[in-house]
């Protein structure tokens, strides 16, 4: 009895400090083959985008999170602070690469089928045509310098589309929180570069054969209900 | 009627960089019934004037035009023959007159980017590509002469069009390569032309900061001062390593000189950023965009950077980059050599 009493005041003691466990992540599995987009997209370059770059933000981002957990129980505020960009990217790099892998479906599941619904109306209204639209991003896509992504953004706020760029993986809320991301359209050069090399153009009027309108719908719709 | 020059016609571009080589087209404004009156030195001087027709009826009429005729095939002849014609304080005379015969008398040889008569033309002087100082595939297999050709070819060319095409509006013009990134940069707000003109700069000092055959170590003067500031030759690769993998998204590293402390220093920077901007003497560049090793090293940016450090970093542009640091910094009594 005393034995047992010891032993659960030193299982109890551990388990009142770390009543909050720390949430890691995982690198999300693709809903298609690495070869099934092509050839709009390569298979290599699935595959490298998703093994490697997507996977060491997913590595990053765990191991900023635990020195941030670490940061916070401590008090140390100047080690919260600085830790805050290598969260904005490697989290933001999570966020975006996993919104990325269901906004693109093989043209055999249904890959560039144009939006119907509520969203295609959406998109006359806002824009016009789909083609006025696909037209804006990929000028805005071009025109970025450096790396970056292209939103399709539902502002809830104003209940209006937008196409925002952000730089680098800043996601989408740092340029307004009502945005809501519907579409991105990666434009880092590991998004392209083996197989367009630096002509961005040319991938982003290709990447529209495989974009995956049903989940842009379906997110309009859900977050404009 | 009085036809006004535009504003850029300033002969004297003493601001161009005579580093790079430059591209300048002269062509004079001209129409069939005008006479073009320009000094070479001030722009803002004479003016397209209507010149009134000799008298040519009477034997002194004759002669005037005689005279006219035989100066402007002097003034044109000097012109054309004039070593440095793109103005750099050549101005053989005070002022030319050519009137369209004379300029049909040499159209041939002053056809320097094929006129048309009648269209006005200005003169104007842009940057252009540099040569890397090697051939293209001399830095395989570190880096392979695709990458090379696609990185030099297309994208820095594409840096070099894109500053032209924003020259020919920008209140930049006439400066040189170095002023213009200092000066857009705007200390942290930068302006439009900041971009391309630092990726100008950034990409000519990456060229030159490798060399076939380069890497492993320095020698001399060189290496002790790394050892000065970095404590061993590995610390400064370590740090060097770190710094550029340390980089979120597009950027460079950079060792360079800092001129107040006089001494040598790792940083990496974002974009387009070089140590100019901050007022400070770069001695190394290396490239970190994903388009400078995506097509040889994929993901694997240490393999890139080692190999960059280890086998085509060129210690003798170091060597002459600190050398000519020295007329900026102070960096201790010459060592005169005892022979």
């Amino acid at each position: 009895m005393a034995l047992r009493s010891v032993v659960s005041r030193k299982t109890l003691a551990p388990a009142l400090r770390h009543y909050r466990s720390l949430t890691t992540f995982t690198l999300p599995d693709l809903p298609y083959d690495y070869g099934a987009l092509e050839p709009a997209i390569s298979g290599e370059i699935m595959r490298l985008h998703h093994q490697k770059h997507h996977q060491t933000y997913v590595t990053n981002y765990n191991k900023a999170l635990e020195q941030l957990d670490a940061a916070v129980s401590k008090g140390d505020a100047k080690g919260v602070v600085q830790l805050q960009s290598a969260l904005k990217f490697n989290g933001g790099g999570h966020v975006n690469h996993s919104i990325f892998w269901q906004n693109l479906k093989p043209v055999s599941e249904g890959g560039g089928e144009p939006p119907h619904g509520a969203l295609g109306w959406a998109i006359d209204k806002d824009f016009g045509s789909l083609e006025a639209l696909v037209k804006k991003i990929n000028s805005e896509g071009a025109a970025l310098q450096g790396s970056g992504w292209v939103w399709l953004a539902l502002d809830k706020e104003q209940k209006i589309l937008k196409v925002e760029t952000t730089p680098n993986q800043d996601p989408l809320v740092t340029k307004g929180v009502s945005l809501v991301p519907l579409l991105g359209v990666d434009v880092w050069e590991h998004a392209y570069y083996l197989q367009y090399k630096n002509v961005r153009p040319d991938y982003l009027t290709n990447i529209w054969k495989v974009i995956n309108w049903k989940y842009a719908s379906e997110v309009y719709e859900k977050e404009s209900a | 009627m009085i036809y006004r020059p535009p504003l850029m016609m300033d002969y004297s571009v003493a601001g161009v960089n005579t580093k790079l080589s430059t591209i300048a087209e002269i062509c004079y404004t001209i129409s069939s019934n005008f006479v073009v009156t320009e000094t070479l030195r001030t722009p803002s001087s004479k003016l397209l004037q209507a010149d009134t027709p000799t008298n040519t009826d009477t034997v002194e009429g004759k002669e005037i035009q005689k005279k006219k005729r035989e100066r402007e095939k002097e003034m044109v002849l000097q012109l054309v023959m004039a070593p440095n014609w793109c103005g750099c304080g050549v101005a053989s005379a005070n002022s030319t007159k050519i009137s369209t015969n004379a300029f049909k008398m040499s159209s041939n040889r002053f056809n320097f980017s094929k006129p048309y008569p009648g269209r006005a033309y200005r003169v104007t002087a842009y940057y252009s590509l540099t040569t890397p100082p090697y051939e293209l595939d001399a830095l395989e297999p570190y880096m392979s002469k695709r990458t090379v050709e696609i990185h030099w070819g297309k994208h820095h060319n594409e840096h070099v069009e894109r500053l032209n095409k924003h020259l020919k509006t920008s209140a930049f013009y006439g400066h040189t390569l170095e002023e213009m990134v200092k000066a857009t940069y705007n200390n942290g707000s930068p302006l439009v032309e900041f971009n391309d003109s630092s990726s100008v700069w950034s990409h000519d000092f990456f060229w030159e900061s490798m060399q076939p055959n380069g890497g492993s170590m320095p020698k001399g003067g060189v290496l002790d001062q790394i050892k000065k500031d970095f404590g061993t030759f590995t610390n400064f690769k370590d740090e060097f390593t770190f710094a550029a993998l340390s980089i979120f998204g597009p950027g460079w590293v950079w060792l360079y000189l800092k001129k107040n402390e006089r001494k040598l220093a790792v940083a990496p920077t974002q974009n387009a950023i070089s140590p100019l901007v901050w007022g400070d003497i770069p001695i190394i560049g290396l490239d970190m965009w994903e388009h400078a090793y995506y097509l040889d090293y994929k993901d694997d940016r240490s393999a890139y950077v080692n190999n960059f450090l280890d086998h085509l970093v060129s210690w003798h542009s170091v060597m002459v980059r600190m050398m000519r640091a020295e007329a900026f910094v102070n960096l201790g009594e010459p060592k005169i050599p005892v022979a």
